[in-house]
């Protein structure tokens, strides 16, 4: 009877336990759930709304200097080059760079976009484009106002600019004179017309510079024979699409063309390039164009455009910024900073173009 | 570990704490959650909807500004068109305006690309109202030339700051409208998250609630179960007690106890009951005994009174004629059977049932001329001691008939009566033809019967079984006789054994 009793007590010990385990634990589990649904939800929703926070008004970020660039040709490889250069160099030091086009929303002409920038006073300006006498004004207005103001690829001489970056033009000649002289001997060249295709903003001391070094260096090749003719073409870059209607007026029916064609920018290499396949007349003209994007890397490539010079984009954006902090910093800066180019060939574009595809497969 | 013991505690206090206490708990814990959830949830949505009241202010001010710039320019036009006095007072109540606008602005925390573009306005602003202030100042000089050359200027300036106000304007309400698309798309968020926390928390809340109310539920329904049990007269049933002092755990214990004490109630019950039909299944079995002895006795009755009249006559006529030894004879046989008549329904001495012996071995010797041998040693001690009545006599009967009659050798009887350990031995032996094992065994399992025939012939009626039955009930013991013979021819020994007290 006794051991009956012991038997039973057991069995109530091991029901009761579990009776009582279970109800205390249903509630504890229960109470777990809940605060942890309602933690993990909050946590969640917490950051899923500072996800969301990003355009927080009060996330202002405090820029150490504004600098605004009024480019005109800003679309070009050239242009987006440098500025990207200029970018880099400016986020590192925590300085504002500026499209005041972009941030003004509507079309305004270069000298327009100056005096926004002139009136907004900013720390400093970046110029390449249109020469006239109201950005001269602006200009020298800047620099009144304690702007640093760099003028780049043509010179604004007639204005107090701080700086100006380009490439040496005497330079550039001698290179283009280089090149001519690989396309024909003496001979052949003594009756060749040779035709530069210039910026109307251009200044005509540049131009006769560039003239010049390549005469006197294509002097030393001809010897006796006489120099090539050279002809000065000026294409106005104020009014849209005029250079390029311009250029393919060249082509248009059966004018004579000239035996090469000089290009002092990139857009109008392009532009010839684009001319001579669109009227069939590659191999009647050679070209020395300017700037290496891939496709005039590539006409270059497939031997339609001769060669190109390129200025180092880098190393123009590198000065841009050097010229603009150092005059910031210290209220002076050089007035010249000249930029390296070199002659890209055949062989050249094709290495640089698989380097270009190398680096895009990588990537 | 003391978390575990806080656990242990916290459990503890669970499993004591009363029914309501438990209810309250569980209907309270989630409320509670669900409130602070709402609230929660609630401030946020506030706190959300302010923003998105606040999203367009910027437009708001920046349209303001632009505003306020036109009143700047078209009071100035007024003023250089007439010179009216408030016209000018209208510049500089708008320039003020504008002013105040500007700063405001100025102050205006924004995000990059427009916090740039606020600094062009203000910059522009301050060269467009220096301008202007210089063309008042022009006007009022009269220098026609240079307020006509400087508002031209000026017309350029606040177009470029319109521009400027228009497109800022713009970014700003490109920015404000994805702020604003975000925070609508937070608030369904929030409306989501809001949902799922309470579907969480509600269905969880409903599991907790099933299960503790079942876990509070199953004792009672054991309880009532166990209740109904025990109204059917199953007394042998346990409920599973609860570990805990709430009101269940309590009425469960004490059901159990209460179950235990009817079962122990019954027990008690059972055994004194057994105990009052032992007792008078002992009666019964006696009256019946007595019953069936007097039954034989009154069989005998009609033969007795008349043999004592007889007796009595012969008796008288013997002394009479002077027979002093047949007087004697008629007297002790007379006695004789008045004894077995009287004495059968009740106890007697040991005394008496010797004198019984004596006037049986008396009248036997007087038939058989003194055949029998009769010894006897009584303990004077034992004489008082209350036996019950013809147990003696019928056991020399039977030694007298079975045990000394065909012998060829003398026969003896000897009855020995002594105290031994507050017993009494009554022992008859005799020297007679003995008995087997086998016939013993039966006679003290009261399986030997003698024939009947042979018993009415030569018996005064009472059997050796009656005799043992009659011990058995007046002693309350089994053992009451012993019966010894050592083999055929070795005579036979019958002791009694009474207690001295019964």
């Amino acid at each position: 009877m006794e051991k009956k009793n012991n038997t039973l007590e057991e069995l109530n010990t091991v029901k009761r336990k579990k009776l009582t385990d279970s109800s205390f634990s249903v509630m504890l589990i229960g109470a777990a759930i809940m605060v942890f649904a309602a933690i993990v939800t909050g946590i969640l929703f917490m950051a899923m709304m500072s996800k969301r926070n990003l355009l927080d008004m009060n996330e202002a970020e405090e820029y150490s200097k504004h600098y605004v660039y009024i480019i005109s040709d800003k679309e070009s490889d050239l242009w987006i080059n440098v500025l990207n250069e200029v970018k880099a160099i400016a986020d590192e030091s925590n300085i504002y760079i500026e499209d005041i086009e972009e941030t003004m929303g509507v079309n305004y002409s270069d000298e327009d976009l100056l005096r926004v920038a002139v009136n907004s006073g900013v720390d400093g300006i970046i110029y390449s484009g249109i020469k006239s006498e109201k950005v001269m004004i602006l200009i020298d207005k800047a620099v009144t106002k304690g702007m640093a103001v760099v003028v780049l690829q043509n010179d604004i001489d007639s204005s107090i600019r701080q700086c100006f970056i380009g490439v040496n033009n005497y330079e550039l000649g001698r290179l283009y004179a280089s090149q001519i002289k690989k396309i024909a001997t003496p001979k052949q060249l003594s009756n060749m017309k040779i035709e530069l295709l210039t910026d109307a903003d251009m200044t005509e001391g540049s131009t006769n510079l560039i003239s010049l070094a390549m005469e006197e260096k294509l002097e030393e090749y001809i010897g006796d024979y006489s120099l090539p003719e050279v002809k000065i073409t000026r294409l106005s870059a104020r009014d849209m699409f005029s250079a390029e209607e311009d250029i393919r007026n060249f082509f248009v029916g059966d004018k004579k063309l000239p035996d090469i064609i000089i290009c002092l920018n990139d857009s109008y290499t392009k532009c010839v390039y684009q001319a001579l396949v669109d009227y069939n007349r590659v191999g009647e003209v050679q070209i020395i164009g300017y700037y290496s994007d891939d496709t005039i890397l590539e006409a270059v490539d497939k031997g339609i455009i001769y060669s190109t010079v390129s200025p180092d984009t880098e190393k123009m954006g590198e000065l841009c910024m050097k010229a603009l902090e150092e005059y910031c910093e210290t209220g002076y800066t050089n007035a010249f900073m000249s930029v390296n180019a070199k002659v890209i060939g055949r062989d050249e574009a094709r290495e640089l173009l698989n380097e270009r595809q190398n680096e895009q497969t990588q990537d | 570990m003391s978390v575990r013991m806080n656990k242990r505690k916290i459990e503890k206090k669970w499993n004591n704490a009363s029914i309501q206490t438990k209810m309250m708990t569980s209907f309270f814990f989630p409320i509670i959650l669900i409130l602070v959830v709402n609230t929660y949830m609630y401030t946020n949505i506030n706190a959300m909807i302010a923003r998105v009241d606040e999203i367009y202010t910027s437009n708001v001010t920046l349209n303001n500004l632009s505003a306020e710039l036109t009143q700047v320019q078209s009071s100035v036009r007024e003023y250089l068109e007439n010179k009216g006095s408030s016209a000018l007072n209208d510049y500089y109540m708008a320039e003020q305006n504008y002013r105040n606008l500007m700063n405001d602005i100025h102050e205006d925390i924004t995000i990059g690309s427009q916090k740039i573009m606020q600094e062009n306005i203000y910059n522009q602003s301050e060269v467009y109202l220096e301008q202007i202030g210089e063309i008042v100042q022009a006007k009022r000089g009269r220098n026609v030339e240079k307020y006509k050359s400087g508002y031209e200027e000026a017309q350029v300036i606040y177009a470029d700051l319109q521009t400027c106000i228009h497109s800022l304007n713009n970014e700003q309400f490109k920015s404000n409208t994805k702020n604003y698309n975000v925070l609508l798309s937070s608030l369904k968020y929030m409306e989501l998250v809001t949902i799922t926390i309470l579907l969480i928390v509600g269905l969880v809340n409903l599991v907790v609630l099933f299960l503790i109310t079942r876990s509070m539920a199953k004792p009672l329904q054991q309880l009532s179960h166990a209740a109904n049990e025990v109204a059917d007269g199953n007394f042998d049933v346990q409920i599973e007690i609860l570990d805990a002092s709430d009101e269940i755990g309590v009425m469960s214990k004490a059901f159990n106890k209460m179950v235990d004490s009817i079962q122990i109630y019954i027990a008690e019950i059972r055994k004194s009951m057994r105990r009052e039909s032992a007792l008078k299944e002992r009666e019964l079995v006696m009256a019946s005994r007595m019953k069936e002895v007097q039954l034989r006795s009154l069989q005998a009755q009609i033969n007795p009174h008349f043999l004592f009249n007889t007796l009595n006559a012969g008796a008288q006529l013997a002394m009479m004629e002077g027979a002093d030894k047949t007087t004697e004879f008629i007297q002790v046989m007379a006695d004789f059977f008045r004894y077995n008549i009287k004495k059968i329904d009740s106890d007697t001495t040991i005394e008496e049932e010797v004198a019984l012996v004596d006037r049986y071995i008396y009248i036997l010797n007087v038939r058989f001329t003194g055949e029998i041998h009769f010894s006897k040693h009584v303990d004077s001690e034992v004489e008082n001691v209350r036996v019950p009545s013809m147990v003696l006599q019928p056991i020399v009967e039977n030694a007298v008939n079975y045990g000394i009659r065909n012998i060829e050798w003398e026969g003896h009887i000897d009855l020995k009566i002594y105290k031994q350990n507050d017993m009494v031995y009554m022992s008859i032996k005799d020297n007679g033809i003995g008995m087997s094992q086998d016939t013993i065994d039966m006679i003290l399992s009261g399986e030997y019967f003698v024939n009947p025939d042979e018993e009415k012939t030569d018996s005064n009626g009472v059997g050796l079984g009656n005799v043992i039955e009659r011990l058995q009930i007046f002693t309350g013991h089994k053992d009451v006789m012993e019966i010894i013979s050592e083999g055929e021819g070795k005579g036979t020994e019958f002791i009694i054994k009474v207690p001295m007290h019964v």
